[in-house]
């Protein structure tokens, strides 16, 4: 087109992306997994968890401020070599499809059963894909402001919800706090962690921030926006449920909903109403890790366009997400490689490329004072 | 880039109409005679040759289209000065040409404009616009008068924008006119006019209207830009202006305001943003425009601010409903059943087991009828229209339920769909709706609830894509962070009193459009 966008997305925008990214990828399990541990601990093991990846987003935030307008497989050329490069970044291409996949067929199961009993999940879940990969092909900016568009009508509908939800809540379920030893808390840390997970995938939208200075900012807010959310959803869940109930539902977050009964609502069942507010949180989910996944490719291609990428994509992970037969099934495969993947690619990674790059750069003045 | 090229700019070797340039001769007969020969078959020229000065000696001659020319203005300020002062010119023959044209310039035309040229294409156009030529003998420039007096329609109430409260004027089709209309509302140095013609034949005049300081200056830019880039024949109405200066003519929303309310007009330039009037078409381009604007209807800002946010909130209210309403009529009806109301339910099922179609058939059969009504009622004349309506809406609907082929609630939902789309108050955005309502219904029947909620996906995401001369079509929503100030007037408006800064459209160093103003103080004054 004649009219080219600058791609260029703000701090406030980055910092939507990272929260829709992060919720609509933990939002489903977090409540079951924590109660499953310790029960009402489990508000302090979100509060740690929180803390723990708030440290971890901030070293994220300070590599995109270390390495202003670079790209993930820039940064990752200039910290390792090139080889080692090309090799993290096809890991990571591989690690965003299959928890793309994995979301999305959590997300279809969850629509076949809300909302198209008889739908084939082959066609909830293509459809949803292709509009995905028509955010992605637009670039960096639709994404942005779609974040920024999404998100008050994400949130105060769904947190009025919540609000008639919690006049459900027992007390009784939230009380006794204190019960779990702290070692039980801090052990149950990780599996908190791990609805945390997402917040990575922002580190390669780091380029296009206009104001690279304000990253570790716009990744704190957002990581305390998520934490907020998360603990809403937990005391609210937990409440109504109790610890032991929860732990035989498969959505605990879905399934809360039902409790509402609101008189003189038009509209009965409100949870085909929730899986509205449910369809915008996932797609903002994957969106982003969508198009992570066509910058990441068209940098390894070496690509100067790379728009068309996004939808060669879309049958790939079409195919891996019917990979699995059954529910239990995806939710096994997937248990055991998220931990590794996830801690390696949020922690890991970032922590090597901080070390280095501030080792680099020490050398670098070195270098430079000699010359 | 390519694709702009391939829809207006290919064709550069299209045919050139007067390119060349001829200068005026300095014998007045030869002027004539290529006046004449340039203008051959036009019958609705009119020349009129006169001798003046003592004896007649010096030839003159007024070339003017009739009925574009005031002749008022001709017979009595310019020939009759013409003719009867030039005779008080002294004598003397040596130096009576120079003299006498010393004395038209200087004296004897008592005209406002007054202007030289030396070409006979611009002597042609300028005529061609309702001036006038007046040709000298012995000198090689045309002189052009401001003569243009055309029939002009009045300033009559606007039709399509109506307002209870609120000024009356509406533009006209002159371009000068519609100007005026503007100036008067804008008595500052810094509002900008510039004219320039657009259309190889029609040489329709455009006018590019900002105010200097407060203009963005990047949307400004590409206005120009944009409209060099044009290579037409003719520009009948602002309407062909605005396709092809949109950013992107795919789709169904509207980037281009139009408006025929001079106090819109106004009220944009004094957001920053840039005025486009056309001659010939009342209608006025406003650009930037975000789809917040075009949910603003000018009256908003003349009720208080409590009316004018209820008014607000329930168009942005009647958008939904006038989108999805029959969609959603559809996705409940054959999907999700269980979230009607169990009583509602019953009752509908009953009404709805007489009926033979699917839901979606329904919807389309009543759709496309109202439709055809209103497109019937749009064309009529004003009591005819009225009586389409009331036998469209209530015989059809009723018989159609007696019928037995749609179900009552289904004619509910239509009559609130189209009343809805009537409270969107830009037309071009109502119709825009209406069209992206099929599609919705279609996809609801496809898929059901999930399917609406792709759909409107599809569209914030081609929303959140598009941009309006370097404006997101859709701020200030999607950037509220750093312009949280905008959301005063969105699907709110705030008191004028709060509204201290101006909208973040325009150039961000002129900001303030209210000193601190709390309407407090009054009261305390009234206690001391």
């Amino acid at each position: 087109m004649m009219y080219k966008n600058n791609d260029m997305i703000s701090p406030g925008q980055f910092a939507h992306i990272l929260i829709l990214t992060v919720v609509g990828t933990g939002i489903l399990t977090l409540p079951r997994e924590l109660a499953d541990g310790v029960g009402p601990d489990g508000i302090f093991v979100l509060l740690l968890s929180a803390l723990f990846t708030l440290v971890a987003a901030n070293i994220i935030g300070y590599i995109i401020k270390r390495f202003p307008g670079k790209g993930y497989f820039e940064i990752l050329t200039i910290c390792f070599t090139k080889p080692i490069a090309y090799i993290i970044t096809l890991l990571f291409v591989v690690y965003a499809l299959l928890i793309n996949a994995f979301i999305i067929r959590v997300f279809g199961e969850v629509i076949k059963m809300f909302l198209l009993i008889k739908t084939p999940i082959e066609l909830i879940i293509f459809s949803i894909l292709i509009i995905t990969a028509f955010l992605a092909r637009g670039g960096i900016e639709p994404l942005g402001r779609m974040a920024e568009l999404l998100f008050p009508m994400i949130v105060i509908p769904a947190l009025l919800l919540f609000l008639l939800a919690a006049a459900d809540v027992n007390l009784t379920n939230l009380l006794p706090v204190f019960q779990a030893s702290p070692l039980e808390i801090i052990r149950a840390v990780p599996a908190g962690f791990l609805s945390f997970a997402g917040f990575e995938f922002v580190l390669i939208f780091g380029k296009y921030l206009n104001k690279p200075e304000k990253a570790t900012k716009a990744m704190s807010i957002g990581i305390g926006v998520v934490s907020l959310i998360y603990l809403i959803i937990y005391i609210v869940t937990l409440g109504v449920f109790g610890r032991y109930q929860m732990n035989h539902l498969i959505w605990p977050t879905l399934t809360v909903f039902k409790v509402i009964s609101f008189p003189g609502l038009f509209i009965d069942n409100i949870e085909s109403l929730v899986m509205v507010i449910w369809i915008f949180i996932v797609f903002m989910s994957i969106a982003p890790m969508h198009l992570s996944k066509t910058i990441l490719l068209g940098d390894l291609l070496k690509l100067r366009e790379r728009d068309f990428l996004a939808l060669p994509i879309v049958p790939i992970l079409y195919l891996i997400a019917l990979i699995p037969d059954s529910l239990a099934e995806t939710y096994e495969y997937m248990g055991p490689f998220s931990n590794y993947a996830i801690t390696f690619f949020s922690i890991v990674i970032p922590v090597i490329i901080l070390i280095l790059s501030v080792f680099r750069k020490n050398k670098g003045r070195e270098s430079g004072s000699n010359a | 880039m390519s694709l702009w090229q391939d829809l207006f700019g290919r064709e550069k070797s299209g045919e050139e109409v007067a390119a060349k340039e001829t200068e005026l001769s300095n014998n007045i007969d030869e002027n004539l005679e290529m006046f004449k020969e340039v203008l051959v078959d036009c019958e609705d020229v009119v020349y009129r040759e006169a001798f003046v000065g003592v004896k007649g000696a010096y030839k003159v001659a007024i070339v003017y289209v009739d009925g574009m020319a005031n002749k008022d203005l001709l017979n009595k300020d310019v020939l009759s000065n013409l003719m009867i002062n030039a005779r008080l010119v002294d004598p003397d023959p040596d130096s009576i040409k120079a003299k006498i044209q010393e004395l038209i310039f200087d004296q004897n035309l008592a005209v406002t404009e007054v202007r030289e040229v030396e070409t006979l294409e611009e002597c042609v156009t300028n005529m061609l616009s309702g001036e006038t030529i007046l040709l000298l003998d012995d000198h090689e420039k045309g002189l052009i008068i401001g003569s243009r007096g055309f029939i002009m329609r009045g300033t009559s109430e606007p039709v399509t924008e109506a307002v209870i409260r609120g000024p009356r004027d509406g533009f006209v089709e002159t371009a000068r006119m519609n100007t005026a209309l503007i100036r008067r509302r804008i008595r500052d140095p810094r509002l900008k006019v510039k004219v320039r013609q657009i259309g190889k034949r029609s040489k329709t005049d455009v006018a590019i209207m900002y105010i200097e300081d407060l203009v963005n200056r990047p949307a400004l830019e590409q206005v120009e830009e944009r409209l060099n880039t044009i290579d037409i024949d003719a520009i009948i109405d602002s309407g062909y202006i605005e396709q092809m200066i949109e950013d992107n003519w795919q789709t169904p929303f509207p980037q281009i305001q139009n408006t025929e309310r001079p106090d819109s007009a106004a009220s944009a330039l004094y957001e920053g943003r840039v005025v486009i009037v056309v001659d010939n078409s009342p209608f006025v381009l406003m650009v930037p425009t975000t789809l917040n604007s075009l949910l603003q209807a000018a009256e908003d800002y003349y009720e208080r601010w409590t009316i004018a946010t209820a008014v607000r909130i329930l168009r942005y209210i009647a958008v939904v409903i006038s989108l999805l309403a029959p969609a959603m009529y559809v996705a409940l009806t054959s999907y999700h059943p269980q979230m009607i109301p169990i009583d509602l339910a019953i009752f509908l099922g009953a009404k709805r087991a007489g009926v033979p179609f699917p839901a979606i058939v329904e919807a389309l059969i009543m759709e496309v009828t109202i439709e055809i009504l209103r497109e019937a009622g749009v064309r009529l004349p004003g009591p005819i229209g009225a009586t389409i309506g009331i036998v469209g809406g209530l015989v059809i609907g009723q018989a159609a339920v007696e019928a037995g082929i749609v179900a009552p609630l289904m004619v509910i939902t239509v009559a609130i769909t189209a009343i809805s789309s009537f409270a969107i108050p830009n037309y071009n955005l109502a119709i825009s709706f209406r069209l992206l309502r099929f599609g919705f219904i279609f996809i609801a029947g496809a898929l059901g609830l999930y399917g609406i909620v792709l759909l409107m996906l599809f569209i914030l995401v081609h929303l959140c894509g598009l941009k309006s001369f370097g404006i997101p079509y859709l701020s200030p929503f999607v950037n509220y962070i750093d312009n949280y100030t905008d959301l005063k007037d969105t699907f709110v408006l705030l008191p004028r009193t709060s509204m201290r800064r101006r909208n973040t459209i325009a150039f961000r160093k002129n900001v303030n459009r209210l000193k601190d103003h709390r309407p407090e103080k009054f009261n305390k004054e009234d206690n001391v």
